[in-house]
């Protein structure tokens, strides 16, 4: 259900950024249309149409930011993997190398960073 | 056909266990296996220690979680041309290296995917576990069983055997503790087929302080059911 909401361009995000700001500058100089359009909706007061708007974004915000997170994570997580899986076949054993005893290892090319 | 040992990678996540980690690595190198240590960015001599020793060792740059060390040693295992069979096991000294082989064979034997280990197969296996962990693993088990409608009786075990094929079709995205529910969770949508195992756990101080508490249980709640979010 959140995928829905779930912005995937930063352009539209930029232009919904807009939106809501221009749209938040119109209610501060205009505070009635809060109310009419409370009343429209069947809320008493303008400044609780906008409480519950507020609430609303909040919580996707809270939620979309929570699946940024885990989404890079991931990447980092991949990110991280390589490098380590990557230095190890590189032969970066730092300790043993620096003694001498790092490298490859038998006649296969099977790298061990121990003394075998 | 019969298990060419090594064959048999053996990986070790380990996170700040320079205390301890010579002392498994030295059971470990003595048994037909090879053995792939993850340090998981430790902040002490880990994988300085571990180097020292006739074992592969992987450094994550920083620390990542136990799930995702167990990930990194099973993909670089599984890019080993000669990897069949992946164990997992704990760095902290809790298991017993003669239990990969129980496992391995209960693969091989059984013609089954996975095997998974069980401190509870067998009740007097179990060394000087405190009553209140008894209870968190088994309301951990339970919760699991509830999610993953597997018929596991410990789904924290640390120690676990895949075939390569298998293994290769496992993902793990979850970095911390949850991994554990997390593999069983993919064994049950892979409906991959799997036996337990009893093995030993030793319970040491050390495993103690390090082991899983009810803080861990409430983090992997939440892990699991926010960590789906994307």
């Amino acid at each position: 259900m959140l995928y829905i909401l779930r912005l995937k361009n930063l352009t539209s995000i930029r232009i919904l950024i807009v939106l809501l700001l221009g749209l938040g500058m119109l209610f501060v100089f205009m505070p009635e249309l809060t109310t009419k359009l409370a009343n429209m909706v069947g809320f008493g007061r303008g400044a609780d149409l906008i409480l519950y708007l507020l609430v609303i974004f909040n919580l996707y915000y809270f939620v979309y930011t929570l699946g940024e997170q885990n989404r890079l994570l991931k990447m980092v997580t991949l990110a991280a993997r390589e490098i380590a899986i990557l230095k190890a076949q590189a032969g970066e054993g730092e300790s043993l190398a620096e003694k001498g005893q790092g490298g490859d290892d038998g006649p296969e090319g099977r790298w061990y960073h121990g003394a075998a | 056909m019969s298990i060419l040992p090594k064959h048999i990678f053996v990986i070790v996540p380990s996170y700040n266990e320079g205390t301890v980690i010579g002392k498994i690595l030295e059971e470990l190198v003595t048994q037909e296996v090879r053995v792939v240590v993850v340090d998981d960015g430790s902040a002490d001599e880990t994988a300085e220690i571990a180097l020292g020793y006739p074992v592969y060792v992987l450094k994550h740059p920083f620390n990542l979680g136990q799930g995702a060390a167990l990930q990194t040693g099973m993909t670089f295992a599984l890019r080993q041309p000669d990897c069949r069979y992946l164990v997992t096991f704990d760095a902290d000294g809790q298991h017993d290296p003669q239990d990969i082989f129980r496992l391995v064979d209960a693969l091989e034997k059984s013609n089954v995917e996975v095997a998974l280990g069980t401190r509870f197969g067998d009740e007097a296996r179990l060394s000087g576990i405190r009553k209140s962990r008894y209870w968190v693993l088994k309301l951990a088990t339970w919760l699991t069983k509830l999610l993953t409608r597997l018929e596991v009786s410990d789904t924290h075990n640390g120690v676990r055997a895949f075939t390569a094929p298998a293994a290769r079709r496992i993902h793990l995205t979850q970095n911390r503790m949850s991994h554990a529910s997390e593999i069983l969770a993919q064994i049950s949508k892979l409906k991959m087929t799997y036996m337990e195992v009893p093995v030993t756990v030793r319970y040491t101080p050390y495993s103690m302080q390090k082991g899983q508490s009810i803080w861990n249980a409430i983090d992997i709640v939440w892990d699991t059911l926010v960590g789906g979010l994307k």
